[in-house]
């Protein structure tokens, strides 16, 4: 290859197409190496931009702030725990309150046959030894007492 | 000159995958790569930040996902670059032009990195190549850019290219070409 690279022939040198010829052609004409060195250190320069110019931004929180927001996780949690202790809460408090309602219907059963058994006495409590001593036969019957009409 | 790599590596499946559990060194390692490219790429500061962010963020959540078949670094690339096409398509139009307004401290790197030429007249040369090159970068298709980047920023081979855009190598190559083409045309214009 005698002739001197195309400028196409440049752009596609560093778009990564390098025949043989080519680099034959570029390692023996100065004024094409020239070229391509030209193109090349421009493109360094831009390479050195870019970099420069990132590197002179302020390091930056982001670093950190990549993470998932922990609140959401957190408010997760919160209201996990909150509602097993809601639920422990309401749980104990049935449990309690069921007691209480049980001891509360003993109460008032035991109070009912008490009062079953003062409603049922014939007389006072202080006349019971009377009442034992007389015998209570059965009372009188029509029969007897039409008799005694006669 | 060196040459293109063309060649496929293959990355270590473990490695990659033991890598990825200690998330805060991947930050710390990948950050400034994956911000660097989002800034090159929208020019605005706080949307780079926002992006590589976002980027982490999906990396963080998609990480129980990811087998190693890719190299770390390719898959959070490939992660950004599709965030940065999504924010390119969210601006529509004009975006570059609108960002440019907020990035001037690019202005005061290329100076600096120009004024580091022997004379002040190659220093204003190179500052004027400089300013080119962005300028056309500004002007190119969200594809042409994006390959380009990863290629003379990133410093990635083709096939990484391809792998990180999901391009075919040939596509790749077509991309940078027409993007080499119209850098080298405007430096033609500036010399």
């Amino acid at each position: 290859m005698n002739e001197h690279l195309s400028p196409e022939d440049i752009s596609r040198w560093f778009a990564g197409e390098r025949s043989p010829e080519l680099e034959r052609h570029a390692g023996e004409c100065d004024e094409c190496s020239a070229q391509l060195d030209h193109m090349e250190s421009t493109l360094a320069e831009f390479r050195g931009s870019a970099y420069g110019w990132s590197a002179a931004q302020p390091a930056s929180a982001p670093r950190i702030a990549w993470r998932p927001p922990v609140r959401h996780t957190a408010q997760r949690w919160v209201l996990a725990v909150a509602s097993m202790f809601i639920l422990v809460s309401a749980s104990a408090y049935w449990h309690s309150r069921q007691q209480t309602r049980a001891a509360e219907m003993a109460r008032a059963d035991a109070l009912l046959v008490q009062v079953d058994t003062e409603i049922s006495r014939a007389v006072p409590q202080t006349m019971e030894p009377l009442v034992d001593l007389v015998t209570w036969g059965p009372g009188p019957t029509d029969e007897s007492q039409k008799k005694e009409m006669r | 000159m060196e040459p293109v790599i063309t060649t496929r590596w293959i990355p270590n499946a473990v490695e990659q995958t033991r890598e990825i559990e200690d998330f805060d060194a991947v930050v710390r390692l990948y950050w400034p790569k994956i911000f660097r490219f989002a800034l090159a790429s929208l020019r605005d500061r706080d949307a780079a930040e926002s992006l590589a962010q976002d980027c982490f963020l999906k990396a963080y959540r998609a990480r129980q996902g990811f087998r190693g078949e890719a190299s770390l670094s390719t898959w959070l690339m490939q992660i950004a670059v599709n965030l940065v096409r999504d924010s390119i398509r969210n601006r529509r139009l004009r975006f570059w032009h609108r960002t440019r307004a907020v990035s001037p401290e690019f202005d005061l790197v290329s100076q600096s990195l120009a004024d580091r030429g022997t004379t002040p007249e190659g220093a204003v040369l190179a500052r004027e190549r400089l300013a080119a090159v962005w300028g056309v970068v500004e002007t190119l298709s969200e594809r042409q850019r994006t390959v380009f980047l990863l290629r003379f920023v990133e410093d990635l081979d083709l096939l990484e290219i391809a792998a990180v855009t999901g391009l075919r190598e040939g596509t790749v190559k077509v991309h940078l070409f027409r993007a080499l083409e119209a850098v080298r045309k405007r430096m033609g214009e500036t010399q």
